[in-house]
């Protein structure tokens, strides 16, 4: 008799990772179930293995999905309550970039059929789709906050407002196209049907205009970032329409919001979070190098990588405050490695997105709800760079005079009082012992120095005007800094 | 069940199942090093050689790998070539530290041993010492071993430290 084939394999990998039957691949444990539960079915209920067997089956099971894995899906999420929760996170466990296209379109099947009948650990399966975002056959993912939106908009309303971020984050410039797959599920029509978000542009687009038109509070709850995405859209006609109608008035409001837990999580993908967080907590001073271009390599020098920078610096500023002990452990601080970011900008877009998102919570700062620790990168990058960088410290302080004067002509005054809180609360905690450090430089540029004094002296409107009211260069910079804040 | 418990050697009977790190490798013409390391860098591929068909599985190319002990030289054959990238965290089982061609001590998996790559990124490492760096001679008490009598570099002298 011949041997029986081998069983379907989940993740890619050849002779050079481990192989599904060795305790270090990921895959094992679904196979280890697998082999134990070959094919699941309702007399399975009790076993402790289903979650992981009836994974392996929805996901390597051949086109068409057999009915009896929903059948007995539904009736172990009956019977068990924690059930849809283990199968849930068997889901999450798996290293979603090594996924064979078959697998992973089976996954977004099964986020979906979870998602319908609001199964218990649908919504972090979702939320870990959403920041891998873009991928091939990511369509799906549309379909599923398409449909389900009205009932999130109620029950899950931070899923929903997550997606809408990831969406706008999306429809940035150039980050639609997943990374080109050579591997292909050729024999599958479940497979060759699935389709990209790249291939679906306007739907996208009418998704998150409506959204944020049918459902504006629950967008809110992203906060001043939601204004960030928009800003950066705004020659998208829907988005401008939508702005002009009814975002403009909310605008004041919504920048009062700093950025919530779960949206800086949006900003990076969790590769991109294990990494950036290893180098901040474990990589010394002087030992970054290679770590920094590994990850250039791995996430900025692809298409769409640099458009990112912009959502790293917010999830470094907003995303990861380190405790006072790992800041004293030597270990490369979050203000080097934004440092190292911005000068990685090749677009000028890009570079001036990522200074915006560097200075953004200064624009908003409130010292009773406003955290320090979201201002501090900016303030000790402009700081430490002065003596070997004094470029950095002098396009920095540039940018954000640009940015008070700019922003928003309209409330210039309340943006400008904002910032002086920042400067004021970041001696007052001592991220810096006084502003000295930068008014009396004598490295930095003359007039740009002047400015900062005038700047943080002047009490009364009328006063800030006289003296930050001026063109820094001349008028013609200010609009080259409007063009490429909202002109992408 | 298809696994045989964890850590099973993956090629049973040539490795004595310790694990090392990079500063304990001693040259020795045996295929017993397990071990786990980053890959740092990986230079251009060498040529075929001159004489004899070109043949893809004896094609080689240079790596430098560390851990946090130390760095040394790898040797990537064949498809390994293509496996690894600098950045990725790399089992070998069963790998061989001796001397290769021209006098360089390399690390390598050997025909019996195995790398894996088993992840990426977040290792940290040194680039100094680098043991194939190390001028060895034999051990006057004990012909058998070997023990290190200079250090010829303290990095590596083919991929230069980025500082």
């Amino acid at each position: 008799m011949p041997p029986p084939p081998p069983p379907p394999r989940l993740l890619a990998g050849g002779d050079h990772h481990p192989s599904p039957t060795s305790a270090s691949s990921p895959e094992h444990p679904f196979l280890s179930a697998h082999l134990l539960l070959p094919s699941p079915s309702p007399s399975d209920l009790p076993s402790l293995h289903l979650p992981l067997a009836l994974a392996f089956s929805f996901l390597a099971d051949p086109s068409p999905l057999p009915r009896r894995l929903l059948v007995v899906l539904h009736a172990a999420g009956g019977r068990y309550p924690a059930f849809y929760h283990a199968f849930a996170s068997a889901l999450l466990s798996l290293p979603f970039p090594l996924l064979l296209p078959h697998p992973r379109n089976r996954l977004l099947l099964a986020a979906s059929e979870l998602a319908r009948a609001a199964a218990p650990g649908f919504a972090p399966l979702l939320v870990s789709l959403l920041r891998r975002l873009p991928f091939p056959g990511d369509a799906r993912l549309l379909d599923i906050f398409h449909e389900h939106a009205s009932f999130l908009a109620d029950e899950e309303p931070q899923l929903l407002a997550s997606a809408v971020f990831a969406f706008l984050r999306l429809l940035a410039k150039n980050r639609l196209d997943p990374a080109p797959q050579c591997l292909e599920c050729s024999d599958c029509g479940e497979c060759k049907n699935a389709k990209n978000l790249a291939g679906c542009r306007e739907n996208l687009v009418s998704f998150c205009a409506s959204v944020l038109r049918d459902h504006t509070q629950v967008c809110e709850l992203i906060g001043r970032d939601l204004v960030r995405c928009l800003h950066e859209l705004v020659l998208v006609q829907e988005f401008h329409k939508l702005w002009k109608d009814s975002m403009l008035g909310r605008a004041a409001e919504i920048c009062r919001i700093g950025m919530p837990g779960w949206c800086t999580a949006m900003a990076v993908s969790p590769e991109m979070e294990t990494q950036l967080l290893f180098m901040m907590n474990n990589v010394k001073w002087g030992n970054q190098k290679r770590y920094q271009l590994w990850f250039a390599r791995k996430h900025l020098m692809v298409p769409g990588g640099e458009e990112r920078i912009p959502d790293i610096v917010r999830f470094i500023c907003c995303g990861y405050h380190p405790t006072n002990k790992v800041m004293q452990s030597g270990v490369i601080a979050r203000w080097a490695v934004i440092g190292w970011l911005l000068t990685s900008c090749n677009k000028s877009y890009v570079q001036a997105n990522a200074k915006v998102a560097l200075f953004y919570d200064w624009l908003f700062f409130d010292e009773g709800k406003g955290n320090v620790m979201n201002i501090e990168p900016a303030m000790l990058l402009m700081v430490n760079s002065v003596s070997q960088y004094t470029d950095i410290t002098n396009m920095l302080l540039e940018f954000l005079f640009l940015l008070v004067e700019n922003y928003d002509v309209r409330r210039k005054e309340a943006i400008a009082e904002c910032v002086r809180n920042a400067f004021a609360v970041l001696v007052k905690k001592g991220v810096v012992p006084s502003l000295d450090i930068l008014t009396c430089c004598e490295k930095l540029s003359p007039m740009l120095r002047q400015k900062l004094v005038a700047f943080l002296s002047s009490a009364s409107p009328e006063e800030t005007e006289k003296t930050c009211g001026q063109p820094i260069d001349e008028a013609s910079k200010a609009m080259d800094l409007n063009n490429r804040v909202c002109s992408n | 069940m298809a696994h045989k418990g964890p850590d099973a050697p993956v090629v049973s009977g040539i490795n004595s199942g310790s694990t090392v790190k990079l500063k304990d490798l001693v040259p020795a013409a045996t295929n017993s090093v397990n071990t786990t390391f980053i890959v740092l860098d990986k230079a251009a591929r060498a040529p075929p050689p001159p004489h004899g068909r070109a043949d893809a599985r004896e094609e080689t190319c240079l790596a430098l790998v560390a851990d946090e002990t130390a760095a040394a030289h790898f040797l990537l054959w064949g498809a390994e070539r293509d496996a690894f990238e600098p950045g990725d965290i790399v089992r070998l089982t069963g790998g061989i530290f001796s001397y290769h061609r021209s006098n360089s001590l390399v690390l390598r998996a050997g025909r019996r041993g195995r790398a894996e790559k088993v992840g990426e990124f977040t290792m940290l490492f040194v680039e100094t010492p680098n043991m194939s760096e190390v001028k060895w001679v034999r051990d006057p008490g004990d012909p058998r071993r070997m023990v290190q009598e200079a250090v010829v570099s303290p990095h590596s002298q083919v991929f230069k430290p980025l500082q």
